[in-house]
């Protein structure tokens, strides 16, 4: 089994924008960025963040929901209105089903609930920068190193080999596959795969990876799932 | 004692309608009472001036005699009826003969009198000097079967007074029950989380109206306390979220810092029980939200057999890995029904997390969906330990964890997001023995026009 040090495969250096109004939140998150290397700006309300866009254009915009002058929302409403394209992932501190709904249906990208690891928000926005640069390869037949998955036929080859799995094991493997050498967080599997807005208090996800870690095993063959410590999992590319 | 209240509509209605109809027939009684003690008198009041008439100077037997054949043949008073006797009783003038023999004084007589052409009439008899008798008979029907009559003709107007009632009452009832429709309806929306409903108000001075506006009035100061309830559970979540958020960072950075290798494992275990924290503010937050009923904007109408078949896909490895077995519904045919899917998916996963958690290894966990009439039944259950019934209540409680489950994982939210979930619904969830075991019932209606 592959064990990963968390944060080791760092995203480019991006431009980002944050926008959040607790202080030492946005201080914390800010620097944590930095460190990766981005180039990060961060402002405190709505009305400074539009200002922010159209000063200049930034690779991903960190929006807080809930925002002093202009609510985040309606800040996101507003530059999309005007045409801006930048991917957004909304931050919340309540998680409310309707609320994410709203954001989603607004533009956003994905929308992300405070408190979260920062491996979990590099997840995301891998995640989302990929989705905008090769957008919708859902029904063709997915390809990572020497499996292949198509979903619509149910059928699953290793190394020209045909494997058996179950429904949502094929679906947690074509998940792995699509978005193979990046880190897909336990939170986004299970968005994703099993299409929970919650949270389970069972480790659904560590289980069926270990299921589909022993139907993909093959002598001599490497295991090809990476677990990335204290985030999720990735599928070598 | 206290005394009983009449709660039905219907029940005051009919009372008041019976009441009424015992009142006039009471009434009608009285009348008619009434009317033949006015007839008799009047009755009386002409045998008597007859008789006054005829014994005037105190005349003796032929000199009465020709006086009652003069009377009889007049046509004032062709219709009394004469009878002279002597004092043996033989018959010495008169134009009738009754069967029996009148009593002195005033008297009744019936058509068993014998006298042609009297059904009903009032008879005057008096002793002579002599030892004689002498009577008088008038009728007191004017007309033939007037009693039949009066009597149609009581029953008629009786009729109509209580048709007249009825169809008032009826009339009577829907409008109340319109008006009170109307308020229960608001009343049942509002039960249901839609703050917004209230009851039309059409003239705002009216009884019903009035109430309307003092109903209204409630709902708007209900809806004000919910909206500040929420707030406050909405503030309480963002301000004490937001600092465990900055903690939950920082105690992540911590562990991650090379140079806190030392401590790591202690660090990782403040993470994980932060991250429990943060999982309870989740669940209440969700239920708050879920109770608020902010999400009927969410309902859609769904197979939820379909639905927990897909669930039990997605959970069968999870509970097997945990040593359980795990039995997944049969789909035998849709189960329809209007709702939230999201939610049910929330409150299935829980039931049967909960099943998992609460249960020792070895213990068999079934999910089942069935339609049962016109309701969809969703069943949870294991032949685990089980809950005593007298804790069934506490364990449907936000927080009212049982001591034996005190220890375990989880924070004992699922049953009540769960009953959340269906009141939402309009629906019930019950805990019941499944011997050995707990079943937990999740039943609400099917969608309109699912049901057969």
């Amino acid at each position: 089994m592959s064990v990963l040090a968390p944060s080791v495969t760092p995203l480019p250096a991006l431009q980002i924008l944050v926008v959040e109004d607790d202080a030492e939140l946005r201080a914390q998150l800010s620097a944590q960025l930095q460190a990766q290397g981005h180039a990060v700006v961060a402002v405190e309300d709505g009305r400074a963040a539009i200002t922010a866009l159209a000063e200049a254009s930034y690779d991903v915009l960190l929006l807080d929901r809930m925002l002093p002058t202009v609510d985040g929302v309606e800040v996101l409403r507003r530059i999309r209105a005007e045409g801006v394209e930048t991917p957004v992932i909304l931050l919340t501190a309540l998680g409310l089903t309707q609320e994410r709904v709203e954001g989603l249906d607004a533009g956003a990208d994905d929308y992300l609930v405070k408190p979260f690891e920062l491996d979990e928000l590099n997840a995301r926005i891998r995640a989302v920068l990929r989705r905008r640069a090769a957008p919708s390869a859902d029904n063709a037949t997915l390809t990572a190193g020497d499996v292949t998955v198509s979903v619509l036929r149910h059928r699953v080859t290793r190394a020209g080999k045909s494997i058996e799995l179950q429904k949502t094991e094929l679906k947690l493997l074509a998940e792995l596959v699509r978005e193979a050498g990046s880190v897909l967080s336990r939170k986004m599997l299970i968005e994703r795969v099993w299409g929970y807005d919650f949270v389970p208090a069972t480790n659904i996800v560590d289980v069926h990876i270990l299921k589909l870690r022993q139907r993909l095993e093959m002598p001599g063959l490497p295991d090809p799932i990476v677990t990335v410590r204290g985030v999720g999992y990735m599928f070598r590319a | 004692m206290p005394r009983r209240r009449l709660r039905s509509l219907g029940t005051i209605a009919i009372g008041f309608a019976l009441a009424l109809s015992a009142a006039i027939a009471l009434a009608g009684i009285g009348v008619y009472v009434a009317l033949i003690d006015v007839i008799d008198r009047q009755v009386d009041l002409r045998l008597q001036a007859e008789a006054h008439e005829l014994l005037e100077g105190t005349p003796g037997p032929a000199l009465l005699a020709s006086r009652i054949a003069r009377e009889s043949s007049e046509r004032e008073s062709a219709d009394i009826g004469f009878l002279l006797r002597d004092a043996k009783g033989a018959t010495i003038a008169g134009n009738i003969a009754p069967t029996h023999s009148l009593p002195l004084g005033f008297s009744t007589v019936h058509h068993d009198a014998g006298i042609s052409g009297l059904s009903r009439g009032r008879a005057w008899k008096t002793q002579l000097a002599d030892g004689g008798t002498l009577a008088l008979v008038a009728e007191s029907e004017p007309i033939e079967r007037h009693d039949r009559n009066r009597l149609r003709i009581l029953a008629i107007g009786f009729g109509a007074v209580v048709a007249l009632l009825l169809l008032g009452t009826v009339a009577l009832i829907r409008a109340i029950g319109t008006n009170i429709a109307a308020i229960a309806s608001a009343a049942d929306a509002i039960s249901h989380g839609d703050l917004r409903a209230r009851v039309p108000v059409d003239q705002p001075r009216s009884a019903f109206g009035g109430l309307a506006v003092t109903f209204n009035r409630m709902l708007d100061r209900i809806g004000e306390l919910v909206a500040s309830m929420r707030g406050i559970s909405n503030d309480v979540a963002h301000d004490l979220r937001t600092p465990l958020a900055r903690l939950h960072g920082r105690l992540a950075a911590l562990a991650a810092d090379p140079a806190a290798a030392p401590v790591r494992h202690e660090l990782e275990a403040a993470v994980a029980e932060s991250d429990e924290i943060l999982a309870i503010f989740a669940a209440i937050l969700r239920i708050s939200e879920i109770e608020a009923g902010q999400r009927q904007a969410g309902f859609e109408t769904f197979d939820l057999a379909a639905l927990a078949a897909d669930i039990a896909e997605g959970l069968q490895l999870m509970v097997t890995e945990s040593d359980r077995a795990f039995v997944a519904p049969t789909a035998r045919e849709p189960v329809i029904v209007e709702g939230d899917p999201r939610l049910f998916t929330q409150a299935i996963v829980n039931l049967i997390e909960n099943a998992v958690t609460h249960t020792p290894p070895g213990t068999t966990i079934r999910l089942d969906v069935q339609r049962d009439g016109t309701s969809a039944l969703l069943v949870v259950e294991d032949d685990g330990p089980g809950i005593p019934p007298n804790e069934h209540e506490r364990a449907l409680r936000r927080f009212g964890r049982l001591d034996a489950s005190r220890h375990t994982r989880g924070h004992g939210l699922g049953l009540p997001l769960a009953v959340a979930v269906a009141r939402m619904h309009r629906g019930s969830l019950a805990l019941q023995d499944a011997q050995p075991g707990l079943r937990v019932a999740l039943r609400l209606s099917l969608a309109p026009g699912c049901s057969s």
